[in-house]
């Protein structure tokens, strides 16, 4: 799977981290968004 | 997309702010009243939200994105904009009807722009006179200073308030402010926060005044007509952009108030 870039926290009260992430897949209902901002 | 999305073509340029779209199971779904849905969808909540170069997100939170607004100015309107702009637009206030808004931060300093343009006579208040020369910039044809003055007489002095719209998180603030309010005027909150309001039932019932919170919640209606309106009326927010990099010094600007007035993370790749 591609992956792509993402700043996540990973529990309550944990620093901001930049890590590497798979592109998600939009279920029935949804669309995938390429965010510009 | 999904198989079952509708409505939407691939390459569509769209916005989505904090709202996600509405449950679709609650009682007031059922009902029609998407607005008062009770278990809404909030992005980075519900589901992943744009810290990242790519998010899905259900297709009812979607709003088209005008081909004239650039994605950093047009974020902040999916947010502070639609809550501010469908605040006002709802609130009964007609063109040139007095309009106060107080604080002048994320939402403040575009509900002193949209008041402006939807004809109000628009008052913009705020603490000190750091953002006096701001307010005017942006629209305001009168300032209060709430720290050197009482605001609410100032409102007084100028016939009372139809509206006020509280958008800066103090309740001691806005709680002061109800006096200002002309007979039937509404003092209207659209910010967060948990510290108790204290208006007393004669403040209410001298002027039969009310007090009202408020929440943008469908996307077509409230954030495309926000996005729409922006265009026409070339209301334009003030943001500070990040890399997404950032993303932790952005959050801190934000939630110290430190940004001016709206902090946004901009995808390095995109131009």
């Amino acid at each position: 799977m591609p992956l792509m870039k993402a700043v996540q926290v990973a529990s309550p009260g944990a620093e901001f981290e930049l890590v590497q992430k798979e592109i998600p897949e939009p279920r029935e209902t949804e669309v995938r968004i390429k965010v510009d901002a | 997309m999904g198989s079952k999305v509708s409505g939407w073509e691939i390459g569509r340029r769209v916005g989505v702010g904090w709202y996600g779209g509405p449950c679709l199971k609650c009682d007031a779904c059922k009902r029609g009243d998407l607005s008062n849905c009770e278990s809404f969808l909030t992005t980075g909540i519900s589901f992943d939200g744009g810290y990242a170069e790519y998010m899905t997100t259900p297709m009812q939170g979607l709003a088209a994105m005008p081909d004239e607004l650039v994605a950093v100015e047009a974020a902040p309107l999916l947010c502070a904009g639609r809550t501010t702009f469908t605040a006002l637009r709802n609130s009964g206030a007609q063109g040139g009807d007095l309009v106060a808004i107080q604080g002048l931060g994320g939402l403040g300093h575009l509900a002193v722009q949209f008041a402006r343009k939807l004809g109000y006579r628009t008052i913009a208040i705020s603490r000190g006179k750091d953002k006096e020369a701001l307010a005017y910039q942006l629209g305001a044809q009168t300032y209060i200073d709430a720290e050197s003055t009482d605001a609410a007489a100032e409102l007084k002095k100028l016939g009372g308030a139809r509206i006020i719209l509280a958008t800066a998180p103090n309740s001691k603030a806005i709680s002061g402010l109800i006096n200002g309010l002309c007979p039937d005027g509404q003092l209207i909150i659209v910010a967060w926060q948990n510290e108790p309001m204290q208006i007393s039932p004669w403040q209410l019932l001298g002027g039969r005044r009310s007090v009202k919170g408020w929440t943008a919640r469908p996307a077509r209606n409230s954030s495309e007509d926000t996005l729409k309106f922006s265009v026409i009326s070339g209301i334009v927010p003030m943001v500070e952009v990040f890399p997404l990099e950032q993303a932790a010094l952005a959050f801190e600007k934000m939630v110290s108030s430190k940004v001016h007035f709206k902090s946004v993370l901009k995808m390095d790749g995109n131009a």
